[in-house]
């Protein structure tokens, strides 16, 4: 059964009920590493000379996972937000991405009143257009090595035409096409 | 004292102030003192009353409600309690507010810098003055705003190349439910069907037309389908979503930037919205959803095939009125190849018709006067070259083998029956099939071979470049995009330098 998506555009991702639960996963993972990093080095800095070794274990056992947790449950919100949207619009572009960002923001503030909700909802929106525009620059700027370039013919009289731009990544110089069939042609 | 902090510390936080008052349990802890001068000041006054109580002090039975909280609080501790928590709230809104300016002042250099950047006066355009610097930054902005919804180039094809390799016409197809079909499940995650036929369909159409696959995916989904789809490279170019125009959220093909003559392109796609800029040149194919038995890119392969042969014969500039004259005659959009046969069967008639006429009218004719009220290009085209270019000679089918003219009598075209042209083009691409068939064996074993010498090759590209022992920094100045140079040249160079 394939998932929900509309127009499947990207096999990179799961499509739309379950790339929720792996973004979770990814997300957990993403935080519990940094978290360790992060929070060892802290846990080593405050503790004493002769303990550091624990302390550093004792920091980063109590906090590593919680900072894992965050980013968990900030994923897991976006995606859901992400795939509501998605089913709801009936679009795919970048402003379900944006609009599910300030959704979390504004979840995961909805705790401190309404002008806490505003200013993490903005954050979140802000973050999440920044990261979609750098990825359609990305795109933008990759988009270059998949430009069709001309086979280069060995011509007995004329030089070859050059192929243009880049260094071609793969199948540019494809073997020079066959002459069609001259029966007909003729 | 320090077994009542520690009993502190583990009693619950009975807090009566509100729940974000950050008073860091001073609070708490002034209470405490307090609570613990006025037990010190009762057990003073009890002690002195009852010298002899048997009733020894256990600080560690104490329960948590030892802490009197109510009645120890005096006028000016209430005071100081309330100046206290208004200073930190004062003070914590204090800093909010400083942080929020920092951010305001970042963000207005941030914009007064990139409005200045923004209308920087330009070698073609040296306005002075502040509208001058306003309209260009109002055209830089157009710019950007332009570049994510237009193709990237008006050229997005290279060039025809010369006579003998470059196709007489164009075919644009759809990658996405037109040739494969993209499926998800949990088990093997995203898997490719191709289309009953799509092999056939490609390597056969490619000695028709010149094969683009136009697709709406993202270049990088859709680049590894087509190396897997087409090893051999029977596709000449391939289009993707960043070459579409964005109307909406439609991502549409606009041929007019393909850089080829537009009445000898045909675009093929399951939405007619894709082609929306120029619906004359565009096949509907039926969408596929994995279901077998599908035979639509059979179909439509005959279709092209016949139209490229009949197409090439009458040598035809412009395909888009015979697209149009089929196309109108289907049962439904999707379904052109009913369409095709009507046609096929008007223009049959047609040419009989032609044939006739010329006939009856002798071959010293050489032009025919189309029937009247002939709507398209084609039939009357059959008609006059019926006269000019077949005039005395037959086109003969093994159906039709006509003995040879008797000696003597003139070469008319009355004695020998000229075959019909659509029945020509039938048979021709019938022919024309089964010896790609036959060939197709041999195809492959030769597109193997040429395969793996351009793997040795590019091989032996990276083996030289490892050799010469490129650094990042040398790619970055380009250094990886030369050809390679020849022994002679490269020989003065390093001599020189």
């Amino acid at each position: 059964m394939t998932g929900g998506r509309h127009d499947i555009s990207d096999t990179s991702r799961d499509p739309c009920p379950y790339i929720i639960v792996y973004d979770i996963g990814a997300a957990f993972c993403m935080g519990a590493i940094g978290g360790s990093i992060w929070h060892g080095f802290k846990g080593y800095r405050n503790s004493p000379r002769g303990d550091r070794f624990a302390g550093t274990i004792a920091s980063v056992k109590s906090r590593a996972p919680v900072v894992g947790g965050g980013f968990a449950v900030w994923s897991g919100l976006f995606n859901a937000g992400d795939c509501t949207l998605v089913a709801i619009r009936g679009k795919e572009d970048s402003w379900n991405a944006i609009m599910a960002g300030a959704a979390t923001g504004g979840i995961l503030a909805a705790r401190s009143g309404p002008q806490a909700i505003a200013v993490s909802a903005a954050f979140g929106g802000i973050i999440l257009g920044i990261m979609e525009g750098v990825g359609a620059m990305l795109g933008r700027l990759s988009s270059d090595s998949y430009k069709p370039v001309a086979p280069v013919l060995d011509l007995p009289a004329a030089p070859a035409p050059a192929a243009n731009s880049s260094a071609p990544e793969d199948s540019a110089a494809a073997p020079a096409p066959s002459a069609p069939p001259k029966r007909f042609f003729q | 004292m320090n077994s009542q902090i520690r009993r502190l510390a583990s009693a619950p936080l009975l807090r009566k102030s509100k729940p974000d008052s950050n008073d860091d349990g001073m609070d708490l802890f002034a209470r405490a003192l307090a609570a613990q001068k006025a037990k010190a000041k009762a057990e003073a006054s009890a002690g002195s009353a009852n010298a002899n109580s048997n009733a020894p002090k256990k600080e560690n039975q104490s329960k948590p409600d030892d802490l009197d909280l109510e009645e120890e609080i005096t006028p000016e501790e209430e005071e100081r309690r309330r100046r206290w928590k208004e200073q930190s709230e004062q003070a914590e809104r204090k800093q909010m507010a400083g942080r929020g300016k920092g951010i305001a002042a970042v963000a207005a250099i941030a914009l007064a810098g990139s409005y200045a950047y923004m209308g920087q006066a330009t070698n073609e355009d040296k306005e002075t003055g502040f509208s001058g610097h306003h309209n260009r930054v109002r055209k830089f902005l157009n710019m950007g705003a332009k570049s994510v919804v237009e193709p990237p180039s008006v050229k997005l094809l290279p060039d025809p190349l010369p006579e003998p390799y470059q196709r007489p016409y164009t075919l644009c197809l759809e990658l996405n439910d037109s040739l494969v079909h993209l499926v998800w499940d949990k088990d093997f995650g995203w898997r490719i069907a191709t289309r009953p036929g799509v092999n056939q369909f490609i390597s056969y159409l490619s000695r028709y037309f010149e094969i683009v696959i136009f697709t709406t995916s993202q270049n990088f989904v859709a680049q590894p389908v087509i190396e897997t789809l087409d090893p051999y490279h029977y596709v000449m170019y391939s289009l993707y979503r960043d070459s579409t125009r964005l109307m909406g959220i439609k991502h549409v093909k606009d041929l007019s930037c393909l850089n080829r003559d537009l009445g000898k392109v045909i675009v093929v796609d399951t939405d007619p919205e894709n082609f929306q800029l120029q619906p004359e040149n565009g096949i509907e194919l039926k969408a596929w959803k994995g279901e077998e038995g599908d035979i639509e890119l059979s179909k439509l392969m005959k279709l092209l095939e016949e139209m490229a042969l009949l197409a090439t014969i009458v040598n035809l500039s412009d395909l888009r009125p015979l697209l149009k004259s089929f196309k109108a005659l289907s049962d439904s959009p999707s379904d052109p190849w009913s369409g095709w046969v009507a046609r096929k069967e008007q223009l049959r008639a047609d040419f009989a018709e032609g044939e006739r006429r010329a006939s009856n009218s002798g071959t010293s004719e050489t032009t025919i006067s189309a029937p009247a009220a002939e709507p398209s290009t084609v039939a009357s085209l059959i008609g006059s070259i019926t006269g000019a270019l077949f005039g005395g000679r037959g086109m003969t089918t093994p159906q039709n083998q006509q003995p040879a003219a008797q000696p003597g009598s003139n070469v008319s075209g009355s004695s020998l029956k000229r075959t019909n042209l659509i029945d020509l083009i039938e048979h021709a691409g019938k022919e024309e099939y089964a010896l790609f068939l036959k060939e197709q064996k041999e195809q492959v074993k030769q597109m193997e071979e040429a395969k793996k010498k351009h793997e040795e090759e590019q091989m032996a590209q990276l083996q030289a470049m490892k050799d010469k022992k490129l650094k990042l920094f040398d790619y970055m100045m380009g250094a990886g995009n030369e050809p390679p140079a020849a022994p002679a040249a490269a020989a003065p160079a390093p001599q020189q330098s």
